[in-house]
């Protein structure tokens, strides 16, 4: 007889907090609908419940107790016993990757709040709030279930805030994102699929027994790997790794900028969260299978993004292309494993480049948000705009700058360079030298556009630009610029913070 | 000896075609033959057919079908429900009065945003 699991609600509290605000926003709304005195109130709601996740957290990780919850009861099995399997475990990686979310989606949050995305509050707070949750349960995900439903959560609701912005070219961006999400979904469903075909199990730690026995069939391991493989692509698709990340540009240029910030800090996050949740506690023991898949899609991702970001002129692209490439180099630790011996290592690198990743880009859409309101071009700016800038906004071309040199790895980007070095060892300590020598090239390639576009902040100001506007910055946006700002200078005098995410057991 | 389960499977799926062929068999065979050309047009409920059958559907139809397709979905997860609540008690009854409550807040919010008029 089965029984109802019990759930524990504290370590929980992560995933429920964003839809409590969820739910309050929706009430709100129906009480009042499209009140625009309440649109405050409305931010306030949203901001609580992301806060909340945000302290829970906090609390988790002070707490320091392993947790986890759902749970079906181990026992006697045919070959001995088996240990009981939980739906969701607080671990390291789980509070790390909610931490992520959470912060970068709490910058688009106030980001957006008085943009032309947010002109009706109600869609968008509850959109964003619904992918926050979605993330954080990802993070926690321990079976093939709630990882699928989990990485969807996440992912749909990105579509109806690309679509937010009600023209042509925001329905266009939000169309090419549906179309990408179900057919990866398809993907990633006939991969799970797979899996569970092969082993008979549902949660991932049993998965994980099942295929490291000593005499499994090879059909057993050929049935796993073609659905490891699915699997990595219809996460590659979330991620935007080559050759799944067409979609990637015209989605970012198409959407409202805060928006396309959410999709690079926040679902890049879920992507993460999904690839690791799944092959390093999954199917670590095939590492050696997907450590090839995952190393060579990194490669062509990273040289692929960088090389055509060479070419962009425009910022939101440039950053569209920056970001694929970016995803690369997050997935490129990974690519090092090659048993399951060195997949904690590898998945400590992923989450370490995760983390400088996402402050940095923050930084960068922060500036690039500020730059399009006081610009007649608004958000189709190209990088000549940004000649000058030092000399007229000192501050947001000095957080600009700074961003850009911690994509970049260059000092005095510190958080970047460690970061680079982190992803970088594994694939040097696993002797994977192909690889990490495309990632040695692919530094100078990333540092060459960084770099031009940092030039251009401090180059004398153009001779036909006419009267600059002065910058009036709201205080959510001075929130988010100087936040952003703080992380990226306070990982940079602590980058062991970086280097040294996942100390502990990876689970 | 009980059958193998695919057997009876099989056995089912030819029963149901035998039978629709026999019935139609058996209708072409007894029917009496006069076809006239009012006979071959479209049947529609006994009225004249009227456009074309490529005919475009109102888009405000889509925010019906969708609403619809909400509660048809939700049905499917009650029903399972429906049949073990009795053995797994309150516990179960609070979490699907959640999940009908989230629902129900859904359906309130679209009729307070006027979604369901008409015109």
């Amino acid at each position: 007889m089965t029984r109802v699991p019990s759930v524990d609600w504290v370590a929980l509290a992560p995933v429920v907090a964003p839809l409590l605000g969820v739910v309050l926003v929706l009430v709100v709304d129906a009480v009042a609908p499209r009140a625009a005195r309440l649109a405050r109130v409305h931010d306030a709601l949203a901001v609580a419940g992301l806060v909340a996740a945000g302290a829970a957290v906090t609390w988790l990780a002070v707490d320091g107790a392993a947790r986890s919850t759902v749970c079906v009861p181990g026992g006697d099995g045919e070959a001995g016993l088996v240990l009981p399997s939980c739906s969701y475990v607080v671990s390291d990686l789980t509070l790390t990757l909610q931490a992520i979310a959470v912060v970068g989606a709490l910058g688009c949050l106030l980001l957006a709040v008085d943009g032309p995305a947010a002109a009706d509050r109600t869609p968008h707070h509850v959109l964003l709030l619904s992918a926050v949750a979605g993330v954080a349960a990802l993070a926690g995900a321990r079976d093939l279930a709630t990882l699928v439903i989990a990485l969807e959560t996440a992912s749909l609701p990105a579509v109806g805030l690309v679509a937010l912005r009600r023209d042509a070219q925001g329905a266009q961006a939000g169309i090419t994102l549906l179309l990408t999400a179900v057919a990866s979904l398809g993907l990633l469903l006939l991969g799970v699929a797979l899996i569970h075909a092969a082993t008979g199990e549902l949660h991932l730690d049993r998965i994980a027994t099942a295929l490291s026995g000593p005499d499994l069939s090879g059909a057993v391991l050929a049935v796993a790997g073609l659905g490891t493989v699915l699997g990595v692509a219809g996460i590659g698709f979330k991620l935007s790794a080559v050759p799944f990340h067409l979609w990637t540009p015209d989605t970012y240029a198409g959407a409202p900028l805060p928006i396309a910030a959410f999709l690079a800090v926040v679902s890049k996050t879920a992507g993460l969260a999904a690839v690791v949740v799944l092959l390093a506690l999954g199917l670590p023991a095939l590492a050696g299978s997907w450590g090839l898949v995952v190393a060579v899609l990194a490669a062509v991702t990273v040289t692929v993004g960088n090389l055509v970001a060479l070419r962009q002129r425009v910022a939101v692209r440039l950053l569209a292309w920056s970001t694929v490439a970016q995803a690369g180099w997050v997935l490129l630790p990974l690519g090092a494993a090659v048993d399951a011996a060195s997949v904690p290592t590898a998945v400590a690198a992923s989450v370490g480049y995760l983390v400088a990743y996402a402050a940095a880009t923050l930084a960068v859409f922060t500036v690039v948000v500020l730059l399009a309101r006081h610009h007649p071009a608004g958000e189709e700016h190209t990088l000549a705009d940004y000649r000058g800038l030092a000399r007229r906004e000192p501050v947001a071309a000095a957080v600009l700058g700074f961003g850009l040199a911690c994509l970049a790895g260059l000092p005095p980007g510190v958080m970047g360079l460690v970061a680079k070095l982190v992803a970088v060892r594994p694939l040097v300590d696993n002797g994977v030298w192909v690889i990490a020598v495309i990632a040695a090239v692919n530094v100078v390639l990333g540092v060459l556009y960084y770099l031009r576009w940092g030039a251009l902040l401090v180059a004398a100001p153009g001779a036909g630009d006419g009267a600059p506007v002065t910058w009036r910055v709201r205080p959510a946006e001075g929130l988010v610029l100087g936040g952003a700002a703080a992380l990226c200078v306070a990982f940079s005098v602590l980058p062991q913070v970086v280097a040294g995410v996942l100390p502990g057991v990876l689970r | 000896m009980t059958p193998h389960p695919y057997v009876v499977v099989a056995a089912t799926v030819a029963g149901g075609v035998l039978f629709f062929a026999v019935a139609m068999l058996a209708n072409r065979l007894l029917r009496p033959q006069a076809i006239t050309r009012e006979k071959l047009t479209t049947y529609e409920s006994g009225v004249d057919p009227v456009g074309h059958g490529w005919a475009q559907t109102q888009v405000r139809y889509y925010l019906y079908t969708f609403l619809y397709v909400v509660f048809a979905v939700d049905a499917v997860y009650l029903f399972p429900w429906a049949t073990v609540v009795e053995a797994f008690g309150w516990a179960t009854l609070a979490e699907m009065g959640v999940f009908l409550g989230v629902l129900a807040l859904g359906l309130l919010h679209a009729w307070r945003r006027l979604a369901l008029r008409w015109t």
